[in-house]
């Protein structure tokens, strides 16, 4: 395989995409650092009851006493903690390029290739869009019919404020504050992120994603995401975008917390393609995330779907509580890295309540100097009878300087349970792809055919349109590496 | 924090006295037992902090007041000679010394030397990078702990392109309440030689002891060794043993360890496939009653190019039994065509028992084809149900079902003298 190549042709989605168009000119910006203080502001400007308060404080006070951890099958340089800036104002419009014309021509390309409609392709660029078109927005249409069936779909500041009681119910339940360092941190210092509640026996008629909200131009750096279905409702929940995102915060460490209560249904999808660094591995995200559901009630179902295409470093573990009798959870992933990028990704599955049911598909993919890691747990519970567990997961290598890494842990105390887990890695097979060859498909075909019948398992539980994107994503980090 | 290990029982009976660890031991040897002695005096407690003892908590064995071994005394006792073997070599190690002089029946020994004493010494001497080595994925703690504390080694070595038809059978028996026992065991296979190895562990019941052997093999170019391991302890017993294994260029290892667990079980086997074109077949198989433990760690390390490996662990629990499984299989970027097998399987038969298992994969290398499994289950209710269709009680079905899932692993066996030596009563 050429290398070179490849690294040329990865530097289309990873390269330079410029950051320098945002002003600093906010008065309204905290300065840097954390101390009490700072938790106190950021509760003051986004206009918090005394729980709320109450609550970042006890998560500020615990952090303070833990260690950051370092367990995972990575290094990273020393993050500053004090050097980070936890608040400022929501940003102005009118910052941003005036047009695509503006955007780095990369990034543009990139777009086409996806298949990115254009009034979109701006929104993600930070094209200010203009009032008109903003207010026809898919947006706001949804909203409205979101409020005639109950639903609650807001910012999370938001939600703060006007649903007090569920928030205070639910924050927290999941993922406490004293869960890890950097949910400690984010419960904190939270500024952003999505709410949902769907009353109970709602089946949510849209995909709900973040594209939809208004006012949620940009994700945080500390986001906090809190989804909750009540008895009987459904809800499907897109987060992110196939197109690499514009950030300038290099450490993100976000909180995602969905509670489904008696036969409710959460699905969860996430497409990743944060900035990851150029060739070298200069700069890119931290991505430090901590996701995880609970199936609280009875019949209740978790579904997870990632697809994990950038940062510089990706550390999470969608996971799921099982605690309902018949609860069911799901994880499908797929996590590539090229250039220097690392993965340790994967999930755990905790069943509590009987004839608890859970399947994990993970698919790695590795090329150029990029390590991935799966790294997951399934723990069976002595309560959980008739426990059931399914785990494949998959590492595909391509190229001699990366690497792939299985850790999966699992820890059976009912002997009722039946669980089966496999991993394979392996290379791309030359005869399969001299046999595409052979019927005419040119060598990139022939692979980007091969990588999609991979991950195919994960692909088609993705939202049709997702999926699509996705399958285009994959074969574009993956231009030029011939296995 | 965890406390040193220094403040326990376990250390102040052990290692309270260092004049009598030296005598009679060589020099070098006690170059290193220093810089031993000065590393457990300082080490803290593993823990289920530590990753490699996560799932079996040692913490009985430290309040354990444990004595070394002096002297040989008793009689070995009747219900042990069933394990001594015709026609094979029968070397005795009782409660960690090894018993009387080794004879080599006839001419099916031939080009074979076995070694204790002085001369067994000599020859660990002579292989000083394996001894100087300390198991790479253990805790340093129990390597360092034989290196002290064992005075009574065992040599085997086979002559250049010496085929041994015959059987070396090491019989460790333990039966001094509360002993500490450290065997050391070399196995050098000569290039293109071969060799049959089965190691039995027995005691008496219900007594307490550690029995923390080490056993090296080194197998040159194009040797082999089927090799054997059967555990019969006490079920208040402690076995931490390790088994050792570098492997040059086409050598061949086929090995199989049979257990019915103990009160602390763990067994660690370390492969280096450090020659192209090696191959190491590692077998296990415990089954589990009362509250008896049995945790495996092998770790397959392929550093050439095209090395096999392949991994079989069963278990079958039944009682309050606790099996644990942690298999790692390393193969770095220079190992291309590696292939790489590793199946965990346990069948649970009772409610109360607990199986941990850990299968991991590092790969550097990207021309490898890597797989690895663990299944945890319960009898099919079909099959069992088959088989009372046809007049078959359930107890007896349910025994003809054990013992179809624990032939899979003897059936593996293909030296027909481990097999019998392994499988016998």
């Amino acid at each position: 395989m050429s290398e070179d190549k490849n690294i040329l042709n990865g530097s289309q989605l990873t390269g330079d995409y410029k950051y320098g168009f945002y002003a600093e000119v906010d008065s309204d910006t905290a300065p840097k650092g954390l101390s009490e203080d700072i938790v106190r502001l950021i509760s003051s400007k986004k206009g918090e009851p005394a729980f709320m308060l109450e609550w970042r404080l006890k998560a500020f006070r615990y952090w303070q006493g833990m260690k950051e951890p370092h367990w995972a099958n990575f290094k990273y340089g020393p993050i500053n903690y004090q050097d980070i800036r936890y608040y400022s104002a929501p940003k102005l419009r009118g910052d941003g390029p005036k047009s695509l014309a503006e955007v780095d021509q990369e990034v543009v390309k990139t777009f086409e290739k996806l298949g990115i409609p254009i009034s979109e392709q701006k929104r993600l660029s930070g094209v200010a869009v203009d009032a008109v078109f903003d207010s026809v927005s898919v947006g706001t249409t949804h909203q409205v019919e979101l409020e005639k069936q109950g639903i609650i779909f807001c910012p999370i500041s938001e939600a703060v404020q006007k649903h007090p009681d569920l928030v205070m119910k639910y924050i927290g339940s999941v993922v406490p504050y004293q869960d890890n360092f950097f949910a400690a941190l984010n419960s904190a210092v939270f500024t952003d992120g999505s709410f949902c509640y769907i009353p109970p026996g709602v089946r949510c008629p849209v995909e709900l994603s973040t594209y939809f909200r208004i006012n949620a131009k940009e994700t945080g750096q500390f986001e906090r995401t809190l989804i909750v279905a009540d008895k009987g409702a459904f809800v499907s929940y897109l987060e992110g975008c196939t197109a690499p995102s514009r950030d300038e915060n290099q450490l993100h460490a976000a909180v995602v917390e969905l509670v489904a209560l008696d036969d409710a249904e959460i699905k969860y999808s996430t497409v990743q393609n944060w900035y990851a660094g150029d060739k070298n591995g200069l700069g890119g995200i931290y991505n430090f995330v901590t996701k995880r559901g609970k199936c609280a009630g009875r019949n209740s179902k978790i579904s997870w779907t990632q697809v994990e295409a950038g940062s510089a470093i990706t550390w999470k573990y969608p996971s799921c509580i099982l605690q309902g009798d018949n609860s069911v959870g799901e994880f499908y992933s797929v996590a590539l890295t090229n250039n220097m990028m690392l993965a340790d990704t994967g999930t755990k599955m905790i069943h509590i309540g009987k004839n608890t049911k859970s399947t994990i598909i993970s698919k790695g993919i590795s090329s150029d100097r990029s390590h991935n890691s799966y790294r997951g747990m399934v723990k069976i519970m002595p309560s959980a009878e008739n426990a059931r567990n399914f785990s494949q997961c998959d590492s595909m290598l391509i190229g001699n300087n990366c690497s792939a890494n299985t850790f999966p842990s699992i820890e059976i105390g009912n002997n009722s349970a039946t669980m089966e887990h496999e991993a394979t890695t392996s290379r791309i097979s030359a005869d399969q792809i001299f046999y595409l060859q052979s019927r005419g498909l040119d060598k990139e075909e022939a692979i980007s055919l091969v990588i999609n019948g991979f991950c195919k398992e994960v692909f088609k539980t993705l939202p049709l349109e997702f999926s699509v994107e996705a399958v285009k994503l994959l074969e574009m980090k993956l231009e030029g590496s011939v296995g | 924090m965890e406390p040193l290990l220094s403040s326990t029982a376990f250390f102040s009976s052990l290692l309270g006295d260092d004049h009598k660890l030296q005598s009679g031991i060589p020099q070098w040897i006690r170059d290193y037992r220093r810089g031993d002695l000065d590393f457990l005096a300082t080490a803290r407690l593993p823990s289920f902090k530590d990753e490699e003892w996560l799932y079996t908590p040692l913490s009985p064995l430290w309040r354990q007041p444990l004595k070394l071994v002096d002297r040989l005394d008793g009689v070995l006792p009747d219900q042990f000679k069933k394990y001594f073997i015709e026609d094979a070599v029968n070397i005795l190690i009782y409660n960690g010394r090894i018993a009387g002089d080794i004879t080599l029946p006839d001419q099916s020994f031939t080009g074979v030397s076995i070694e204790k004493g002085d001369a067994a010494f000599k020859r660990l001497e002579a292989s000083r990078e394996y001894f100087s080595t300390l198991t790479p994925n253990d805790s340093p703690l129990f390597g360092r702990l034989n290196r002290v504390l064992f005075s009574d080694p065992l040599v085997i070595s086979v002559g250049r392109a010496v085929t041994s038809p015959g059987l070396i059978n090491i019989v460790n028996i333990i039966t001094s309440p509360d002993a500490a026992v450290f065997p050391r065991i070399m196995i050098k296979v000569n290039e293109g030689a071969s060799l049959n190895v089965v190691q039995s562990y027995l005691s008496i019941p219900d007594i307490a002891y550690l029995d923390l052997p080490v056993t090296d093999i080194v197998l040159d170019a194009g040797a082999r060794l089927d090799y054997g391991e059967r555990h019969l302890h006490s079920t208040a017993g402690t076995h931490i043993g390790a088994v050792r294994v570098w492997q040059k260029k086409d050598s061949t290892l086929r090995s199989c360890i049979l257990s019915t667990g103990a009160g602390i079980f763990r067994s660690n086997v370390n492969v280096i496939l450090e020659g192209q074109g090696a191959s190491a077949e590692i077998n296990g198989l415990h089954s589990l009653q009362g509250e008896a433990h049995a945790d495996s760690h092998t770790y397959l390390e392929h550093v050439a190019p095209n090395t096999t490996s392949n991994q079989l662990y069963k278990c079958v629990l039944e009682g309050e039994s606790h099996s644990v499984f942690h298999g790692r299989v390393f193969v770095h970027r220079e190992a291309q065509q590696t292939n790489s097998y590793q199946l965990n399987k346990n069948l649970l038969l009772s409610r109360e028992c607990r199986v941990d298992t850990k299968p991991q994969l590092e790969i550097k290398a990207d021309d490898v084809k890597c797989t690895h499994g663990a299944t945890i289950g319960q009898m099919d209710e079909d099959q069992l149900f088959y088989l009372q269709t046809r007049a078959v009680s359930r107890d007896e079905a349910v025994r003809m079902l054990v013992r179809g899932f624990m032939d899979d692993v003897l059936s593996r066996v293909q030296n027909p003298l481990v097999r019998e030596a392994l499988t016998q009563e």
